[in-house]
């Protein structure tokens, strides 16, 4: 299946040229980004889901369901990825049902680079991840992106073990 | 048909090599490594510039480095050799400072660099296109002679596998992958095993890879793409993580019957010629019904069973023989150590490593100025502390205090902010746990972590120090050189089962034992590895009166043996019993020292426990 290339207006920023549908994606990513702040920090919900995080027996002991929580964490990852797939196929000029084989470690690239378990830490390191690839694919050569990508990732875990944003264990440990 | 069968045996012999390399990574030493198949790639290329002519006319434009054209078997030991060496250098790079987890991607992402550079590039080895006409390693690819050669290698491979994956170095590796931080805890160096593993493994993978090329005579990146790691940590999930005969009947059933053998064989089903997308679906399908329903695989990881030289009725007769504890050391010792003339904890071997015998009463570990702070909390402020031979000290306090804090900076396991630790007056405070352990400053930590998926008698075991097997020359001379010592574990560890009343359960995985008997289990380790300084935090914690008795007498026994024992405890009617020295803590200072009796009177002391 295609689509037509996206009508709309073309918007110029930095030197790279947008059409309004990408901003709009754009601004939507933005807005969600700010949604999940305020959940994590403003909600009894958030609150339940990082104490379920910490230490899940100790959040069950507190009065959590932490059962529940899992399911509504799977919920909200669920339509954060449809938001996403949306995004994906809207601003993709063709897409079949390969499109998104290697996004996955996309995906993962970027939460590591941020730091597993940091939400700003994910929203950052998928933001790195993302341009630097699209940059490296259009300056260098397509093929690079995936390897600017991963490259980037090694990079950062090999100086900073625990992504941008991971905390230092609670005991610096001397071990290995 | 029979070049079919002979296809199967090939590629059975060929990816049960690779697998084997990838279980005793994952499977026995825990390193996951998701870019597993550049080091196939690895040997691959290897073998096949150094097997190719000079100058050969690929038919393109595409060209290769090298062209070394040696013969067939030293292209294959230049293979090992690069698999090996990329293999460790990657460990040496990637496994010190990243967390395990984040190691499989690492190499997920080195395998994806390797791929598309290699690739995009097709004067360096022959790009998308690859090498080919590459020949055979002098047994022709064709013939059952080449199957021969590949029963030969992996029956050789097999031999030298069981060296890293049976006895106790696989023995320290499996504890490595259970409890990393017990493992250092007891003298294991995490950093030189694990890189020692992906040594190894890479040399596998590469064997693995040059045997492929030498039989298919072509290798390009298509070939080695990142599914095929998934491939092959399938086999070893199918067919057991950690044991070898299941990795075996793994490689069997997904690589080779699925992958290589469905697309052959259309016939034996209704369905038409399985597409690759066919097998794909059906590799999906296999690996999801073990993950649900045998997640332990076709042939699960054995443990070693020891059968005890003491009989049941022995064990019970000697535990009614140990008189229960009284107050009095003096009473205590005795009646243990009485005991069929057996002293439990004085250790056969145990003396000669240490430097030097230190003199009843002799300060042998000291902390000066320790000063630990987590963020903003003065955890421990300027505490001198000092651990002497021969004589028990406690370490009590209201919650808070600092004492394991104080403990886990002796032991190693946190850094000091400022101040230092000696031992026998030389700074250890910047020496890493494993090292601590070896110099026989020895612990346990508040939470009891067992080795889970060892037996028992195991976790004993693998805490004996200056194990023989664990040498190069133990790895090369094999059981006959560690025979006699792992006797002597063995018979050491029974001895210690039998005192802390765990003998029935000697062969049971560790796994399985209640929460009273693992911080048993955790004790009678540190035991096992014989130290000069034992620091214990809540050893008695959750254990039952009976066997916090035993606890007691082995600790006061064990001092009067010469080592310096420090307890963290609690139950200050047992710190009265067993402790000649007490030390009082409270927000981080020593505030009162003395013996029980003078620290119950203590105005200050209790001052702190009321405000604690």
């Amino acid at each position: 299946m295609s689509f037509a290339a996206q009508a709309g207006h073309e918007l110029q920023f930095l030197g790279f040229t947008l059409t309004e549908l990408q901003v709009a994606f754009i601004c939507i990513a933005a807005v969600l980004m700010l949604a999940f702040h305020l959940l994590l920090t403003m909600t009894t919900l958030g609150r339940a889901l990082r104490a379920t995080a910490g230490n899940r027996t100790l959040a069950r002991a507190c009065g959590i369901r932490t059962g529940r929580v899992v399911d509504f964490t799977w919920f909200v990852t669920g339509m954060m990825c449809g938001v996403a797939g949306m995004a994906l196929a809207a601003t993709t000029v063709a897409f079949d049902f390969n499109l998104g084989s290697l996004f996955l470690f996309y995906m993962v690239a970027g939460l590591l680079l941020g730091g597993a378990g940091q939400p700003y830490g994910a929203m950052l390191g998928a933001v790195v991840i993302g341009i630097s690839s699209q940059i490296a694919a259009f300056y260098v050569n397509p093929l690079f992106s995936d390897v600017v990508a991963f490259g980037i990732m090694v990079v950062i875990l090999l100086v900073r073990p625990r992504g941008i944003f991971g905390l230092a264990d609670a005991s610096s440990s001397l071990e290995a | 048909m029979s070049y079919y069968a002979l296809l199967l045996v090939v590629y059975l012999g060929i990816d049960t090599i690779a697998a084997w390399g990838l279980n005793l990574e994952y499977g026995v030493a825990g390193v996951a490594n998701l870019g597993y198949i550049l080091l196939i790639a690895a040997g691959a290329y290897t073998y096949a510039v150094l097997r190719l002519p000079h100058a050969v006319n690929l038919g393109t434009a595409a060209s290769y480095i090298g062209g070394e054209h040696w013969p067939g078997w030293t292209a294959v030991l230049g293979a090992i050799v690069v698999g090996g060496v990329l293999g460790g250098a990657l460990g040496v790079v990637a496994v010190r400072r990243i967390r395990l987890d984040y190691f499989a991607l690492v190499m997920f992402g080195f395998e994806i660099l390797a791929w598309t550079i290699v690739g995009a590039y097709p004067n360096f080895l022959g790009g998308q296109n690859g090498l080919f006409f590459i020949p055979d390693p002098g047994v022709s690819n064709s013939s059952w002679s080449y199957a021969a050669l590949i029963v030969i290698v992996c029956a050789g491979t097999w031999l030298i596998l069981r060296r890293f994956t049976a006895g106790p170095v696989g023995r320290t590796l499996r504890a490595i992958r259970d409890a990393p931080a017990s493992a250092s805890g007891l003298g294991k160096n995490l950093f030189a095993w694990r890189t020692s593993v992906q040594v190894v493994g890479g040399a596998m993978a590469a064997l693995s890879g040059a045997l492929l090329v030498g039989f298919l005579g072509a290798w390009s990146p298509p070939a080695w793409t990142s599914l095929e790691t998934l491939l092959f940590l399938t086999a070893v999930i199918v067919g057991g993580m950690g044991s070898d005969s299941g990795v075996l009947a793994g490689t069997a059933i997904v690589p080779v019957l699925i992958v290589q053998g469905v697309q052959f064989v259309p016939s034996i089903s209704a369905l038409p010629a399985l597409s690759s997308d066919g097998t794909m679906l059906l590799f999906s399908l296999v690996t999801l019904g073990f993950l649900f329903f045998r997640s332990q695989g076709l042939i699960p990881e054995r443990r070693p069973r020891v059968r005890l030289a003491r009989t049941s009725a022995a064990v019970s007769a000697a535990a009614v023989s140990t008189s229960p504890v009284s107050s009095s050391r003096d009473a205590a010792a005795p009646a243990v150590a009485g005991r069929r003339g057996e002293n439990v904890t004085a250790v056969p071997g145990g003396a000669e490593r240490r430097t030097r015998a230190a003199a009843p009463g002799e300060v042998i570990l000291r902390a000066e100025r320790v000063r630990v702070a987590f963020g903003g909390v003065l955890a421990v402020r300027d505490v001198d502390f000092a651990a002497r031979a021969g004589s028990v000290t406690g370490l009590i306090g209201p919650n808070g205090a600092g004492k394991s804090t104080l403990i886990k900076v002796l032991r190693g396991t946190q850094r000091v902010d400022s101040g230092s630790v000696l031992l026998d007056g030389r700074d250890i405070s910047r020496l890493a746990v494993f090292r601590r352990a070896r110099l026989g400053v020895v612990g346990t930590s508040q939470l009891a972590e067992p080795f889970a998926r060892l037996t028992v008698i195991e976790n004993l075991c693998v805490a004996a120090q200056q194990q023989r097997a664990e040498s190069v020359i133990g790895l090369l001379n094999g059981r006959r050189w560690w025979r006699a010592q792992e006797a002597e574990f063995v018979a050491r560890a029974e001895l210690l089962l039998e005192r802390f009343n765990l003998a029935a359960k000697a062969n049971d995985r560790a796994g399985t034992l209640s929460g009273g008997e693992r911080k048993m289990l955790d004790v009678m380790r540190a035991f096992m590895a014989a130290p000069r300084i034992l620091l214990l935090d809540e050893p008695m914690a959750g254990v039952t009166p009976a066997l916090c008795e035993r606890i007691e007498s082995a600790l006061t026994e064990l001092a009067d043996s010469g080592t310096a024992v420090v307890v963290v405890e609690h139950d200050l009617a047992s710190v009265g019993r067993i402790c000649d020295h007490v030390v009082v803590m409270a927000l981080g200072r020593v505030i009162e020292t003395g013996t029980m009796n003078e620290l119950r009177s203590s105005a200050v002391v209790q001052q702190a426990y009321l405000n604690g």
